[in-house]
């Protein structure tokens, strides 16, 4: 049961966790210029293909070359922010025996793969911004970011970066009973870069398709805030946006908690 | 089973079942194992109960395999028994409760307490946090680790750049900054040199004394074990084999005893040490010729007659009775085929 003294030492772990993981990245500034040039890359590529097929045609699901630009520049910032490496890093802890120590420790785990992740994403959003402002005058991007919706994001981001979180958690506690994971993660991953609007918005999709993307939580946590920051959402999609997100936020909270125990039940912590 | 309030650990009919794969070795088994999956239930502890009282330092001892760690993973909560109940500062470990967690240590080799790229100093200082250690305890434990372990030149460097005994220290200090209850380490020596295995082990002795924290401690150099422990634990093939003093256990699992004879320098033997052996065979099973010194074997229960001989050869100028070295004990234990071989069983096949 969570009290108020267990969320307090949960924060002030958390902060620490935080604290190590930025003295850690630091060290590796080539590492974090490689991640960044090989993000922005996989975006240009996408966005080249999209453009590319929008001239052909003039227009594709509502997009022009220069709104197709817009999306994926967005996209590239949103996916940065909500981005979660959780089925890597847990199964990785998994396999070398290092999560017994963290398993040792008055901190749950998860907390440290989030400190890690938040480090993260402090220098890579940072140093996303100004090349995505850079790309979006090379590319011609057009994105019509209204002031509400700026707002809007304040809220709809993190949530989806913690339902993000959530869900790949659930998926990586796989690895406590699998060890390995890679086959079934690269699958989850396709399934993420098609459904989650990362390969294209979503709106170019066959409406099956389209269907499916909606009733899973990846769209919700990748595609929908970036829609609402391109100007493609109405105020009546962000209060639809944040109910789902809340609601895969409870239901996978809700899930979470007997699937870790669960997990650590069937964890071996070989390795060690 | 309720522990009694001095008792710090308590294993009650403790019992951990693995299931592992099994194939043939080659191509065609490995195919063959795509399709069908034949696993092997290997009980790795089995019926284990004991009780450490708290302040207490104890030995765990057996060989490869024998159960040692998965015991201490039962006991750290790592793992949940299969069977049996285990307790440790009255609470079930396996929960994880975080103010057990925060009250015991566990020191498993090299194990990362430590990040890689950052100096101990820092890693000292989140663990701090987590631990939720007030600044002046934390100060003072620190002042008192680093004294200890001489730390002082390394607490600076990346722990990257530090020497495997450097690390050592260090994961040592990590685990014990929280000033831990209960601390089990699981071959804390385990690959430094004559050196630095003795000042972990003065340390973990002085650690024990000073702060009365109950100690369970897995180690194959015996060094290790005859410097902390009075009591061992004695786990072979997954079932406890004895508990008791280390004495003791010389004294019941072996029937020998060793005999030196020191043969005067002047005399045959002590000029010719095919003599000596010649003299001293008549005595006992010769172990080993050095100069004028010779080591003999008798039984235990024939030590007396045995002497009484030994002062009747020509030179003899002095003798020493000792107990066999503990390493030849654990030996003779280890080698010991188990009364019930139950360590590994196959189950059958699962698609």
């Amino acid at each position: 049961m969570i009290t108020p003294a267990r969320m307090r030492s949960t924060i002030r772990g958390g902060m620490a966790e935080l604290r190590r993981s930025m003295l850690v990245q630091t060290q590796y500034r080539a590492n974090m210029a490689i991640w960044t040039v090989a993000s922005v890359l996989q975006i240009v590529v996408y966005l080249s293909v999209w453009r590319a097929v929008a001239e052909a045609t003039g227009s594709t699901g509502g997009y022009s070359p220069s709104t197709f630009a817009g999306y994926f520049l967005v996209l590239l910032i949103v996916r940065e922010f909500t981005y979660s490496w959780t089925p890597y890093m847990l199964a990785d802890e998994v396999r070398s025996g290092r999560l017994s120590t963290r398993l040792m420790r008055p901190l749950h785990p998860i907390v440290q793969l989030c400190a890690d992740m938040v480090a993260h994403r402090i220098q890579s959003v940072t140093l996303l911004v100004p090349i995505a402002v850079i790309l979006a005058f090379v590319f011609d991007a057009s994105v019509d970011l209204r002031p509400w919706a700026l707002v809007a994001a304040l809220v709809v981001l993190p949530l989806a970066a913690l339902v993000r979180l959530l869900v790949d958690s659930l998926f990586a506690l796989c690895s406590m009973w699998l060890v390995r994971i890679d086959g079934i993660r690269n699958m989850y991953y396709l399934v993420l870069l098609l459904l989650g609007g990362q390969f294209a918005p979503i709106d170019v999709l066959p409406d099956w398709l389209r269907t499916i993307a909606l009733a899973l939580p990846f769209y919700w946590t990748l595609g929908y805030p970036t829609e609402l920051l391109v100007g493609r959402a109405s105020i009546g999609d962000v209060w639809l946006g944040i109910a789902v997100l809340v609601a895969w936020s409870v239901a996978t909270l809700a899930i979470l908690q007997p699937a870790w125990r669960a997990s650590t039940r069937a964890y071996e912590a070989v390795g060690t | 089973m309720a522990a009694a309030p001095d008792i710090a650990i308590s294993a009650d009919h403790a019992s951990r079942t693995f299931h592992v794969p099994v194939r043939e070795p080659g191509l065609a088994a490995s195919l063959r194992s795509v399709v069908r999956r034949r696993t092997r239930e290997v009980r790795a502890v089995e019926d284990v109960s004991f009780e450490i009282a708290r302040g207490e330092v104890v030995g765990f001892l057996g060989p490869n395999g024998a159960g040692k760690t998965t015991t201490l993973k039962l006991l750290s909560g790592l793992l949940h028994p299969s069977g049996g109940t285990v307790r440790v500062l009255g609470t079930d470990p396996a929960r994880r409760d975080h103010d057990l967690l925060r009250r015991i240590s566990l020191v498993m080799g090299q194990r990362q307490q430590l990040a890689w790229d950052i100096p101990p100093a820092d890693s000292f200082d989140m663990l701090r946090v987590v631990y939720q250690v007030e600044r002046p305890a934390f100060r003072e434990q620190l002042d008192e680790l680093v004294a200890l372990l001489g730390l002082e030149p390394v607490l600076d460097k990346p722990v990257r750049q530090l020497s495997l005994g450097e690390r050592m220290k260090c994961e040592l200090a990590a685990a014990l900054i929280h000033r831990p209850e209960v601390l089990f380490l699981d071959e804390p020596t385990l690959g430094l040199d004559v050196q630095a295995q003795r000042r972990v082990r003065e340390f973990i002795s002085t650690y024990a004394a000073r702060t009365g924290a109950t100690v369970l401690l897995t180690s194959h150099y015996m060094a290790d074990i005859e410097a902390l422990a009075e009591r061992v634990l004695v786990i072979h093939h997954g079932r406890l084999q004895f508990d008791g003093a280390l004495k003791e256990l010389a004294a019941r699992t072996s029937d020998r005893k060793l005999v030196t004879v020191k043969f005067a320098l002047d005399s045959d033997a002590g000029r010719d040490p095919a003599r000596a052996r010649e003299l001293a065979a008549t005595c006992g099973d010769v172990q080993d010729v050095d100069g004028a010194e010779v080591v003999v074997e008798v039984p235990r229960a024939e030590v007396r007659a045995r002497m009484a001989a030994l002062l009747d050869l020509p030179g003899v100028l002095d003798f020493t009775v000792e107990d066999e070295p503990i390493e030849r004990v654990m030996e003779r234990v280890f080698e010991a085929p188990a009364s019930e071989d139950a360590a590994t069983e196959v189950v059958g096949a699962e698609a």
